[in-house]
Parts: structure tokens; sequence; C-alpha cells
């Protein structure tokens, strides 16, 4: 499936967060969304939901209005896992997985065996099957992070956002997250729209890059095409230097840190004493 | 308490292999639930400060619910069994039922385990109205038509929505919001009643004794007049069993998984508070069921609503109608306020609870 | 039709904004200043008797303390509305500065032009009536303590602990005389009770108390009774009368479960509660008391609440009212 954002424009109250942005993902394809805090980068995932209603612009999956479907059809094409994923207490993992089918059940409906064989298969390629009788309170941040991974994937979503599913993971989590969504992408052929602080992660994973600042896209490409000096400058204020890593030749984005340090001094005044 | 332990044992060994809740894997705990309420209303029946034989109990009920003449019994007795007992213990398991019941429900709409079903100023609602209807010329009296439950039941229903009209913003209404603004009615009503206690001091008794909550005065017309509310709201509310364990998330994810929860919380809030508002014209503001009622069934039996709710509403029955039981019958002539009946056992049964809870907790590896 | 949120907010700001409007015009209705008479015109109306009274008058309070009276008091404020028909009665009521708001019988006391708020009382507004009585018959708020500290001479008779009988009535009539100085007038007032009580308790004496009629008194639609412990139970005791309530567990109105009235199969009910819309025919159609004795044989009377309970004279036309309701063949 393949999701076309034209002219989307959204905010809170008068506020707006997301300037007319246009950005396209295909299905299989990894786009990392990119840019400071509070340039609008979940705004613009919520607003692809329609959880924040778009002031302007529209929002198409295969070419179909996302903003004309109801909830639940929206539920059954596009799956987000967000930030921090509240977890009820006193749930086993399984059962939070199997919310995942929520929207493919009807209103009084109850769960069948073809919602279990989803969330078998779920459970399965996120690697956390083994946990499903365990207590979502007693998992480690890397397992419960999975286990939303697998919610997600129950869904049987054509479209997958994600906000930040790195931010509270360490390395080696990092990289099995991303690896896996990488790799769901491929063979499901799902459209992926991930935002990533890391831009080295995000050089790693990604088929493109879309680059926000402010609210509005100023770049979307192949890393390496986006990670360039003056268009993260541009979006994040920072000088950086963009050397290509040895092995892979892929875009590794090093900050300079004496500028940076130099410009925190600048801002203190006088009273920050350096010791050298 | 060992019943604890069985039950946790049944838990841990349902955690051997996960599966979706089905209502046949429902119906025994319901079953059961069902008979032991059924068997605590029918004894409360037999019980009271009348030395009635539970024969000659079940033999009025039989002759009056099924024409059964099974022996004779005196004039005396039938009215007491049949006129006082029945009503008075089917109203409290009516109410205890809706409360509790309600209670799961606002607790499971607002992800708050502090809501209960006053929390939109149901409870000062109705004060107000019982109150205006206590202080003006009207008659009250404890007869057929007296106007205090219909008063009671419009107050709740302004309070409710002046509460949820206030927390609207567009179409949604942010659940922190109607807390909030349920706070703000309930106090402005609790100031209106206390004024008008005051102001007509002749009446701050009566006004008290309403408040304090009671089934006294029950009757066959009031179980008539709550039964449908709380029917409706059972009937209404149980199948958004599943949808309700959705909306435990947070709100966004809820809604990323196809639950319009705005309806869904508009339609649980409105049965909800129309039955909590028939529960309360009919018996007072009887506290703490609706608040502890549903966590004790969620420390017990988990926190699946489907589970949850109708545990509760059985719970709640057979609570409050041994609640009142004391009530009734602790002292052989004289009234003791169910208020301080039910806080002063409910409370201390919660606790110990709550702490075998946490001990579990603790010992697990 | 929608209701915008502006609407809402409206509606909520005038229930707010009449709320404490309400609060704020019943405050304060009794703080104008007596508009009677200047205090040191002599007065007409019940002037003190010829005969001298024996100033000074040592009273003891309900607190301990004691109250010293050196003469007649000219500007009473009575805030116990069984003292207000005793001074009435004894014809003090010249001396009367203010009433309190319950009171309403006899007329003159309930036309009384300046009345203030016994429930609530406000010392302020009682100060500034320069009284030189106050009868206190609810120590409520300390009141007690700051008309004290203000050196207002305060008369507190505890109406839940010293004025519990008939006899404690007769007690205060006396003192009452005494104090305001018309001591004949009590005399004769007390002659008059004590004949028309010695009439009831002759019509009464010889009943055993083991098989005499068993009275329930309602205060109050939900069961609220007077006990043995309270004031309308010790007329029911002079009357000989069985009150269903006992002595109410040590409370003097406690609350009765019906299945309790029904079971103790009363022979008379009296309604002190018609004002709360309970009517003999009301008490006749609740479901399960048909077969109550005083049901099925139309014994049930409604009786005026105040002069049950009352401390004043008119306690002894409750007792012949309510003798006559017991006793219909003795009290013709």
């Amino acid at each position: 499936m393949t999701l076309a954002v034209r002219g989307l424009t959204a905010g809170y109250g008068r506020r707006e967060v997301v300037r007319q942005v246009d950005l396209d993902v295909a299905a299989g394809e990894v786009v990392v969304l990119a840019g400071p805090n509070g340039c609008g980068k979940t705004t613009l995932l919520r607003t692809i939901t329609h959880v924040v209603r778009p002031a302007a612009g529209v929002v198409l999956l295969d070419g179909a209005d996302v903003g004309a479907m109801g909830t639940a059809e929206r539920a059954r094409h596009i799956a987000v896992v967000a930030q921090s994923a509240s977890l009820p207490e006193g749930m086993r993992a399984f059962d939070v997985v199997l919310m995942g089918r929520t929207p493919h059940l009807r209103l009084f409906g109850a769960e069948g065996p073809a919602d279990v064989a989803a969330v078998r298969d779920a459970m399965g390629r996120t690697d956390c099957w083994h946990l499903r009788a365990r207590l979502v309170d007693e998992l480690s941040g890397g397992e419960r992070q999975r286990v939303v991974l697998a919610r997600a994937l129950a869904q049987a979503p054509r479209l997958l956002l994600l906000d930040e599913p790195t931010a509270h993971l360490d390395l080696t989590h990092q990289l099995e997250t991303l690896s896996l969504v990488r790799r769901l992408a491929q063979s499901d052929g799902i459209a992926v729209l991930a935002v990533v602080h890391d831009l080295a992660l995000a050089a790693a994973f990604s088929d493109r890059i879309a680059l926000m600042a402010s609210g509005a896209l100023i770049a979307a490409g192949p890393p390496a095409s986006v990670l360039t000096p003056e268009l993260i400058r541009r979006a994040f204020g920072v000088a950086v230097r963009v050397v290509g890593d040895p092995m892979t030749g892929r875009p590794l984005v090093l900050p300079d840190y004496d500028a940076l340090t130099a410009a925190g001094r600048r801002r203190a005044g006088a009273t920050i004493e350096v010791t050298s | 308490m060992i019943g604890i332990e069985r039950l946790r044992a049944a838990h841990a060994s349902r955690r051997a292999e996960p599966a979706p809740l089905t209502w046949y894997a429902l119906a025994p705990t319901i079953a059961l639930a069902a008979t032991g309420t059924v068997a605590v209303i029918v004894v409360a029946m037999c019980l009271g400060t009348t030395r009635i034989s539970p024969a000659t109990t079940l033999g009025v009920l039989g002759d009056h619910l099924l024409g059964v003449s099974a022996g004779s019994h005196s004039a005396s007795a039938d009215a007491i069994v049949w006129e006082i007992r029945a009503p008075r213990v089917l109203l409290a398991a009516l109410v205890g039922a809706t409360l509790a019941f309600a209670g799961a429900a606002y607790q499971a709409i607002f992800r708050n385990p502090l809501a209960e079903p006053y929390i939109m100023g149901v409870a000062a609602g109705a004060s107000v109205g019982a109150t205006l209807v206590i202080v003006s010329p009207l008659a009250i009296t404890a007869g057929v038509l007296s106007p205090l439950p219909p008063a009671a039941f419009a107050g709740a229903l302004i309070a409710v929505s002046l509460a949820y009209g206030l927390a609207r913003v567009g179409t949604t209404v942010p659940s922190a919001s109607l807390i909030l603004s349920g706070v703000a009615v309930s106090s402005v009503g609790t100031s209106l009643v206390t004024y008008l206690m005051l102001a007509y001091n002749t009446r701050t008794l009566a006004i008290l004794n309403w408040i304090l909550g009671s089934f006294n005065t029950a009757s066959w017309t009031k179980v008539a007049i709550a039964s449908p509310y709380a029917l409706v709201a059972f009937a209404v509310i149980l199948p958004f069993g599943r949808v309700l364990n959705v909306l435990q998330l947070d709100e966004t994810e809820a809604r990323h998984l196809g639950v319009d929860v705005d309806r869904v919380r508009l339609i649980v809030l409105v049965a909800a508070s129309l039955a909590t508002a028939a529960a309360v014209a009919v018996s007072g503001l009887i506290g703490f069921v609706g608040l502890i009622v549903p966590h004790a069934v969620r420390l017990v039996w988990g926190p699946d609503y489907r589970r949850v709710l109708p545990l509760a509403a059985f719970c709640g029955a057979s609570f409050l109608v041994l609640m009142d039981l004391i009530a009734r019958s602790a002292d052989a002539t004289f009234e003791l306020p169910i208020g301080v009946v039910t806080a002063l056992i409910g409370a201390p049964c919660f606790l110990l609870l709550l702490r075998r809870q946490g001990r579990a907790i603790e010992v697990r590896p | 039709m929608r209701i915008s949120q502006t609407w809402w907010r409206w509606l909520f700001a005038v229930a707010l904004a009449g709320a404490l409007a309400a609060a704020a015009c019943g405050g304060g209705s009794d703080s104008s200043p007596s508009r009677r008479q200047n205090p040191n015109e002599p007065t007409l109306v019940g002037a003190p008797s010829a005969s001298a009274p024996n100033y000074p008058i040592e009273v003891r309070r309900s607190d301990g303390k004691t109250l010293t009276v050196g003469q007649a008091p000219k500007r009473i404020v009575s805030l116990s509305p069984g003292a207000t028909e005793i001074l009435y009665a004894i014809g003090a009521e010249g001396q009367i500065a203010a009433v309190d708001k319950q009171a309403d019988y006899p007329d003159g006391a309930k036309n009384f032009p300046t009345k203030v708020d016994a429930f609530e009382p406000n010392v302020e507004a009682i100060a500034a009536l320069q009284p030189d009585l106050v009868i206190v018959a609810s120590d409520i708020n300390g009141l007690v303590a700051r008309l004290d500290s203000l050196n207002i001479p305060v008369y507190f008779a505890d109406i839940n602990t010293d004025i519990k009988t008939v006899d404690d009535v007769m007690t205060q009539i006396n003192l009452l005389g005494r104090v305001t100085g018309h001591t004949d007038q009590a005399t004769a007032l007390l002659d008059t009770l004590g004949q028309r009580l010695r009439a009831v308790k002759d019509k009464v004496q010889g009943i055993n108390q083991t098989t005499s009629p068993k009275v329930y008194h309602e205060l109050d639609s939900t069961f609220f009774t007077a006990s043995e412990g309270s004031f309308v139970g010790d007329l029911y005791r002079t009357l000989r009368a069985r009150n269903i309530a006992g002595d109410g567990g040590g409370n003097p109105y406690p609350q009765m479960t019906q299945e309790a009235i029904i079971a103790a199969n009363p022979d008379v009910i009296v309604l002190a509660d018609e004002e709360f819309g309970v009517s003999i025919d009301s008490v006749k159609a609740r479901p399960g008391w048909a077969n109550i004795a005083a049901v099925k044989n139309n014994r049930i009377v409604a009786i005026d609440p105040d002069i049950v309970s009352r401390p004043g004279p008119r306690i002894v036309d409750a007792l012949e009212q309510l003798g006559k309701a017991i006793y219909p063949e003795r009290f013709q």
C-alpha cells in the first residue's frame, strides 16, 4: 500500500505545527522522518491517522482518502507504534497482542481462531511468542517493545507508523527492532514511516529520509542526499561534518563538538570556565 | 484467606496457555456468582429482627411468587416478609449491583482507579433535587407516589449533563476535563444543599437522612422504578467489555486500534449515569460500593472487563444485601445507618484483601 | 440543536452566581437593630408585679456556672421557643427585645418585629440589641461563652439535658417568673397547669403499665421516633402508655425499622410529621401496615409537633390530647 500525503497542514488550535507537507511512502519502503524536537514529526504521524484533523491537505492510501474512512477502517490499514506505549497492568503479553485484532472484530464480537493465528504469527516474527503467558509488567523494556510491535503486526496493516521506536532501547535492541521492521517491510510489502532520532540508525535502516524543520518538509530522498551539512544545519542549527563510512559508504554525521562547546560558551557568557 | 490462594493457583494454571476469553469460558464463573448471589438474597429474606422461620419465609415467597399456598402463615409474617423484607432485600441487591457495575464502568472509561459512580455529579445533583423537594411544601411520604425519587433523578441527570457539556471540546470530551467538570458541578451542588440545610434548619435532619442513604423505606414501587434503568444499563454496557479492555490503553492508542472512543464513552457514561441516578433516587447516597467492589473484583479475578463487569454486579448485590442485613438487624429495634455499616465492615475487608495481594506480589520471583 | 460550549459555560456561571447570591441573601436578615422602643422608656404592657421579687436571684446554668439577676430584665432576647411561650404566658412579653425565628406561638411572638436566629446565632446581632438577659436553650458554636465574654447575662438551660420532663417545665415557669418579676402570674399559671396535670394523672391512675396501650410516635416519614429518654417520651410515661421504642438504646430519637414497628403492633400511632405530608390515610396505605392494631382499629392521630416537643405551658395541652388519643374512654 502506498501512502501519499499532499499539502497537509495541521495544528492545535490556532498554532500550525505541520505546514504544507508532501510525502510519499511506497509499499515495502522504509522512510525515516527526522528533524529536531518540536518540528512536527509526531503531529504529522497523528495527522496521517487523523487523530488530529488536518486543516488542509489530504492523506491517500492507495488513492483512498483516509479522512473519509471510519475509525475502524483506518485501523485496519494503519498501525501505529507509539513512543511509549502504555501497557495496562495485569494483562498477559498474549492478551495485549490480541488487542491488535480489534479493528478486525465486530463491535460486540469476540476473538476467534483466525485472530489467535494472527497473534501467533505476529509474536513469532517479533520473537516474543515465548513471552505470551507473562504479565507485561514483568517484561523488560526490549521485550515490551517487541510485544507492542507484535500488536501492530497483528493488526495486519498495510502502513506502519512508528514514533521513536528505539527511544528507550539499548544498542542491541535498537538494531534488532529496526532490522526487524526493515525485514517486515520487504517481506510483507508494508509501507513504513518511522520517526528516528539517531541519524546513523536512520541512514542504516531506511530507504529514504524525510527531513523536517518547523513543520515543513525541507528534504526527502536517499540518506546520502539528505544527510548533508547544509541541510542538517538548516534543520537542526548545528554544524556537522558528514563522512562516508569506510566499509559501507553510508553517510555518517559527525557533529562539530568544538563548535558546539564554543557556542555553548558564548551563550552562557563568561561565567563558564572551560578547563583544558 | 485460603480462598484467595486457591483462586491464584487457578489463575496460575490458566496462565499456562493463554487464549481469548470466550463466553463459554466465562459461563461457569458467572453461574457460580449468580447462584451465590441468589443464595445470599434468599438467606437475607429469612433473617431479620422478627423471628420468622425459614419455612414460613419460603412459604410466603412461594405463595406470592408462584401462587403455591403451602400452609397458612400469620398475616403479620406475611406482611413482614412480602411487604417489608422482600422489597428491601431486592432493592439492596439492585442498588448494590448497579453501583458496583457503574463503578466498574466509570473506572474503565476514566482509566482511573479512583473513579466511582458519583464522580460526574450524580450524587450532588440528586441531593439538590431531593433537598429541594424536602424543603418544599410537597408531601414526601414513604408512600407510593413520593416526589422524592423523580426529583432526585432529575437533579442527577441535570448535574451529569452539565458536567458533560462543560467538558466537551467540539466532538471530543477529554477524560481529565470530564473529571474536573464533574468535581466542579459536585461542589456547586454540595454547597447548594448545605445552604438549603442551614436555611431550612427544621428540615436539616430529614435532608441528612436522605443523603446518608437507607433502604428503610424500600417498597415494591421503588424496585419497579429502579429496575428498568439498571437492567438497561447492564444490557447496554456488558457487550462493551472487550472494547473497555482496549480503552485501558492510551486514548490515542485506542483510537489507533479503531475504537470510536468518544462514542463508546458517551454510550457507557449515559447508561451508567442513568442507572446510578435511578439507584440514588431510591436509596440515597450509599458510598463505598461503587469504588471498592470493582477493585476487589479486579484484585481477585484480574482486569478483564468482560469478567469484571458481571462479577462486580453480583458481588455488589451480595455485599449490599449483607450490609443492609446488618443495618436492619444488628439492633433488635433500631436502624443503623447503612453508610456507616458499609464503611466499618467493608473498608477493613478491602484492606485485608489489598495486603494479601501486596504480599503475593512481593513473593513472586 | 447542538448547545455550544459557551452556552454551557454561561449556564454554569448562572447556577454558581445564583447559589452565591442566595447564600448572601439568606444570611443577613436578622441584623437590623430593634425598632421597638427606646430602652429607657418604661414599659406599659406586662409591668412587673407590685410585690417586689427577692432580687438578686442566683440561677444555676446548664454549664454549671451561676447567673446572678440583680433586677427585672427589660430587654430579654429569647433563643428558646419554649421560653418565649412561657414569657408570654406569665405576662412578661413587654420585657422582650427579640425572640427567635422559630417562635410562632402565641401570635404576639409570631409577629414580633425583631427576630434572631437560634440555629446559627449571630453574636454581634444579639449584642447589638443591648440585651440584659439572653435565654439560650442550645449552646451552639460556643454561643454561651462568647456572650459571657461580652458580659451579657445569659440564662442557659440546655434543652437536651436539663429540660426533659413535665416537671422540668414547671420548674422553668417558676424560675422565669421569679427572674422577670412576674412571680404572681407564674404562680397562677402553675396552679392552673397543675390542676390540669393532676386531672390527667388521676384519669390514668391505676393503669397497669405492662398492659397499657402501646404507642408509636412518628417524627418523620423515615420512621424516626421519640424514645423514653426524650421529652415526648416523658409525656407518654406520664400517661402510663407503653412506648414501642423503649429506651431507644440510649438514643432519645432513634430510627426504627418497619419490621420492628409491625412486630411491635402498636395500639395507637401518633403522627408528628404532618408537615412532611404524612397523613392518616397515607399511613394506612403503607404496604405491610394494614394489620397493625392501630391501623385496623383506626387509632391514628396527628398532633402538632410543637406542643409535644416545646417545653412550654402547652405541654399540658399535649398531655390532654395524647391522653384522649390513647384512652378515649377516660378523657372525654
